[in-house]
């Protein structure tokens, strides 16, 4: 029994000086880390295919982790990408507030930080690259107030319905857009969660249609959401542009094609594609050392415009 | 009466002589030769033994696989992070490995981490270390304590008390936090969660630590005795003096105070903490112990076994990102690793079942008296 | 009043369910239900629109369905957990395929993903000896991950599809929450199957011994449930007119609370029909009601929760007093 024993550990030992060995074998090409929010959402796999397309083609190497909607996975996968050896991380972090540790093991590393979009929850990263949700929600109170005001009736009543509670950073979009939507005279009459869920979506804008028939328009904090509210105003037998004008957030395809089909109002564009080509771009500069230029110095963040879509520019955003 | 003493044999029966020692030998041609190691095999329990080490072997198993298949694997700061993100369900789970052998289970374990780890970091804030530790895991027994009773004295299934304190407990944490998340990074906190002594992450000797002394309460205490009593046969051990209801309580308190202490490490971890921390939480807890060998049915429970189940699933994780697997390919993966490490018993049964064509299992697959689901439930009739 | 018996099976054990324990669970979810009724009916302005009301009825149709399978699986003495994402999994398959093949034949083919994710979890359960727990435990992360696989993660929206919106629209989801009680109720009341549910819920050994086939019964409920998931999925669909992976996350926990809230225990043996339709139609009155009166979403899961203990609280005093009788 002993001399098998001895043998065994002699190969496994010899197994792992050999594995260790293997992996110690430097890198040649420059390798760029994107850790993701979650890979399930429409946004998130534009923002992932626009980061993924500059990064192939400024000939880096490119690898992926998702972070499945958990800040405890997003710590983790994003720590075992940097152990890994990548060159500069981009990061569209699922809890903000939890980009200490990450931010932490990058600097150790010289790893230059890029966040996309979120937040950069207070931390030393190099540059954010971030679209105002709360301004977003600001357009929408506006596009609906000039909608509104053309109408007939008078209704001055509005709703607004949140992502999911932990979202805090999407719920800026509703917070900006009832400020803005009560200092143009009208009325918030119903703040309700969709916890960022389709069909959730469609239940609570079936109650709210049930406690206030004559609501004139409905935000909400994103496209899956609004589609489903556009759905429960055909099923009420309304029209989500002429009777309760619709607005969502994130121009995904579906919400576009609802657009189109004119069953909703309009969305709120952010440009997830062109903002993972922004913090390629703006990874390369950092990796090479240059300096860059901040839309706001103070917290390093190039801001990316929101952009309202309504039914002219949703055409032409499909045909894309 | 007769005097005549009976007779014991007949006189035409001889008794049999004694057989010389030779003839033992020519016994032993009828027996069929077995070899040492099939003699060995067929006396070993199988299934206990790979109830209580199975899943640690096939976590060796998997980490030398791992080594030689995926570039990347074996290196110091991977297995550092493997171990340390272990280490967040396996505290936890060292209390529901306790519940579960008790025979009942607690899906509050989520949201009572949510608002464990709030506490500690905002605690830690304002007051250091160790009051956020204290807080923490006072918070969670009170959970537990509530939990408890529900369950011990209400008589409420500890499942849907336990449902009820998740949705009471995750609600009143987002009234307490105003939906917002506390941060924190002073160095001293921290270190609880991203530190390393010696190469090994400061949270995985914690969880340990917590291992064994779980497994201490378990086999060198009363209350551990009375745990595997309860699990076993509440009846039984209710009629034999066990204080059912007090013990019952006492195991809920262990599971906060555990979930606590696990929360404080999170938080420390990431720095920060809010409502909402880790949906689905309990569920990985529960599939964590059960895949370490602890069966839902009680009685019986591997705590080893927990950590090597917690250290399994990390490993899984961290195996996949580094192969670039696809996140949605990745929920499958991981489901089918549970699925196939929970099916070797069955598999293995239904094996010794059909070559010793057994015609009537004595151990019927769904449970004896009442399925696995009743036995949870024990404290309610 | 009604006699009541003891836990047990009453004398005539041939009747499945004893008739003065089951009025006593359902009577608690009725009256629970009457006084909520009455509160929001008193508190919000617009709680007993006709439209509102249908509002309701839709809403807990939806959970009554996948509840209803729900109440067959734990009578017989088994959870599953993966009826969300059966139900998302049935909803992309018929969303992908309605414009192909047809309305009907799309609905049918849902139907059968369903039907044969159950199957599969039947067969982990027989045949692998996995508690249905865990086993379905691993079945929700799998069939989510197909869900997601098999849409790529994109959304399937088919905005002018009228036909299939009938599926959830006006007294549909009603109806066929109705038929698929109905039907359940008939198989456990007065079919030998459903007895045999009602046999392995309760003690699985001596069923099998008293010549049950608890292998080929457990597969039909398996098989039924994940029907009944699929079938909340496709109408959840409906609604929305889009499959997508996400659809129905957490559909199985409100199951379970439908079905717990209704009466029927958690140890098998006995189910509760009627109680989980009441259920379902309490959890969606506190949802409309709480919505219709804005409360915030921070409260809305506080009080589910003391809902839950609430009901299940008397319950269990309730039943303490009748055992000490």
């Amino acid at each position: 029994m002993p001399r098998t024993s001895f043998t065994l550990l002699s190969a496994l030992t010899a197994v792992m000086v050999i594995a260790l060995a293997h992996n110690s074998a430097a890198q040649a090409k420059k390798k760029i880390g994107f850790s993701v929010y979650d890979m399930q959402y429409g946004f998130f796999q534009e923002m992932e295919k626009g980061t993924r397309e500059a990064a192939q083609a400024a000939g880096y190497d490119y690898v992926l982790v998702d972070q499945k909607s958990s800040e405890s996975t997003m710590v983790s996968a994003t720590q075992d990408m940097i152990n890994q050896g990548i060159s500069a991380l981009i990061i569209s972090p699922f809890k903000p507030d939890a980009l200490g540790p990450i931010v932490d093991a990058a600097k150790e590393k010289k790893i230059p930080v890029v966040i996309d979009d979120i937040g950069g929850g207070g931390t030393d990263y190099d540059v954010i690259v971030i679209s105002d949700n709360e301004k977003g929600g600001v357009l929408a109170a506006e596009h609906i107030d000039s909608v509104l005001k053309s109408r007939q009736n008078n209704s001055k009543k509005v709703a607004s319905i949140t992502c999911e509670p932990s979202a805090v950073y999407a719920a800026r979009r509703n917070v900006g857009f009832e400020k803005r939507i009560k200092e143009l005279g009208y009325e918030v009459v119903a703040t309700l969660s969709g916890h960022s869920k389709q069909e959730e979506g469609y239940r609570v804008t079936k109650d709210i249609l049930s406690a206030h028939p004559d609501v004139a328009a409905i935000f909400l904090g994103n496209d899956p959401m609004a589609v489903g509210a556009a759905q429960a105003v055909a099923d009420s037998g309304k029209n989500g542009v002429k009777d309760v004008y619709i607005v969502g957030f994130n121009a995904d395809e579906i919400a576009l094609q609802a657009i189109k089909a004119g069953q909703m109002g309009a969305t709120i564009q952010q440009v997830p594609r062109e903002m993972g080509k922004m913090t390629v771009d703006l990874a390369t500069k950092l990796m090479k050392g240059e300096k860059l230029q901040y839309s706001s110095t103070d917290n390093r963040e190039i801001y990316v415009p929101v952009n309202l879509i309504t039914a002219q520019e949703a055409d032409t955003l499909l045909k894309k | 009466m007769s005097r005549r003493k009976p007779r014991l044999t007949t006189p035409k029966t001889q008794p049999k002589a004694q057989k010389p020692l030779s003839t033992l030998q020519t016994e032993k041609s009828e027996i069929p030769e077995l070899s040492v190691t099939a003699r060995i095999v067929n006396q070993l329990d199988w299934d206990l033994l790979w109830e209580r080490f199975g899943i640690a072997v096939v976590t060796i198993v998997v980490w030398f696989i791992a080594g030689l298949a995926t570039p990347g694997f074996a290196n110091v700061g991977n297995f550092v992070s493997v171990l340390r993100q272990s280490a967040f369900v396996g505290v936890s789970a060292v209390g529901m490995t306790i519940a579960i052998i008790a025979g009942t289970f607690d899906l509050s374990v989520g949201a009572t981490q949510a608002l464990c780890a709030w506490v500690a970091v905002s605690v830690a804030k304002m007051a250091g270390v160790f009051p956020a530790f204290l807080a923490a895991v006072a918070v969670g027994g009170v959970v537990g304590l509530c939990n408890g009773s529900l369950v011990a004295l209400v008589r409420i299934p500890a499942f849907i008390a336990t449902l009820g304190t998740m949705f009471l407990v995750n609600g009143l944490t987002y009234i307490i936090t105003n939906g917002q998340t506390a941060r924190f990074s002073g160095k001293s906190f921290v270190w609880w969660g991203n530190a390393q002594i010696m190469s090994v992450p400061i949270p995985f000797i914690v969880f340990l630590s917590c291992a064994l002394l779980g497994a201490a309460m378990l086999h060198r205490t009363e209350f551990g005795r009375f745990v595997y009593a309860i699990g076993s046969n509440r009846e039984a051990a209710n009629i034999a003096g066990v204080p059912v209801a007090k013990v019952a309580i006492f195991v809920f308190v262990v599971v906060g105070l555990f979930t606590g202490l696990g929360a404080m490490l999170l938080g420390a971890r990431l720095y920060s903490a809010g409502p909402g921390l880790e949906p689905g939480f309990e569920l990985n807890v529960i599939a964590t112990v059960v895949l370490g060998g602890t069966r839902l049915a009680g009685g019986r429970g591997s705590m080893l076994g927990t950590v090597a189940a917690a250290i399994l699933f990390a490993t899984l994780a961290n195996v996949l990102n580094l192969n670039h697997v696809d996140a949605f390919v990745q929920r499958v993966v991981v489901g089918l690793v549970l699925l196939l490490a929970l099916s070797v018993e069955g598999v293995r049964q239904r094996l010794a079942e059909y070559w010793s064509r057994r015609t009537v299992s004595t151990r019927h697959p769904l449970g004896g008296r009442r399925s696995a689901v009743a036995a949870i439930d024990e404290f309610t009739d | 009043m009604t006699r009541f018996w003891k836990d047990g099976s009453p004398p005539q054990a041939a009747r499945p369910t004893g008739p003065g324990r089951r009025r006593v669970a359902t009577s608690q979810v009725g009256l629970m239900l009457l006084i909520v009724g009455a509160v929001f009916s008193v508190l919000a302005p617009r709680f007993l629109n006709p439209g509102n009301l249908l509002n309701i009825c839709t809403s807990a149709s939806v959970v009554a369905i996948v509840g209803l399978g729900m109440t067959l699986a734990i009578a017989s003495g088994n959870f599953d957990l993966s009826v969300g994402s059966t139900a998302a999994l049935a909803g992309c398959v018929t969303m992908s395929l309605v414009q192909q093949i047809g309305v009907v034949p799309a609905i049918l083919a849902g139907l059968a993903t369903g039907a044969a994710v159950g199957l599969i979890n039947g067969l982990i359960v027989t045949e692998l000896r996995v508690p249905a727990f865990i086993a379905t435990l691993g079945m929700l992360t799998i069939v989510r991950g197909a869900a997601l696989i098999y849409t790529r993660g994109r959304d399937i929206y088919l905005y002018g599809q009228t036909q299939y919106k009938i599926l959830s629209s006006g007294f549909t989801p009603v109806l066929l929450a109705l038929a698929v009680a109905l039907v359940l109720w008939f198989v456990l009341q007065h079919t030998r199957f459903g007895r045999h549910i009602l046999a392995t819920g309760s003690n699985p050994a001596s069923a099998q011994r008293v010549g049950v086939r608890t292998s080929f019964v457990l597969l039909g409920v398996f098989s039924i449930v994940g029907i009944a998931a699929a079938l909340s999925g496709l109408i959840l669909s409906a609604q929305v007119l889009t499959g997508n992976g996400r659809l129905a996350t957490g559909l199985e926990l409100s199951a379970i609370a439908v079905v717990v809230l209704g009466g029927t225990p958690l140890t098998g043996g006995k189910a509760s029909i009627l109680g989980t339709l009441q259920g379902s139609v309490l959890v969606a009155v506190i949802n409309n009601g709480l919505n219709l009166l804005n409360v915030s979403i921070f409260y809305q899961d506080v009080t589910l929760g003391l809902l839950l203990l609430a009901a299940l609280g008397l319950a269990a005093s309730y039943h303490r007093r009748i055992k000490s009788v």
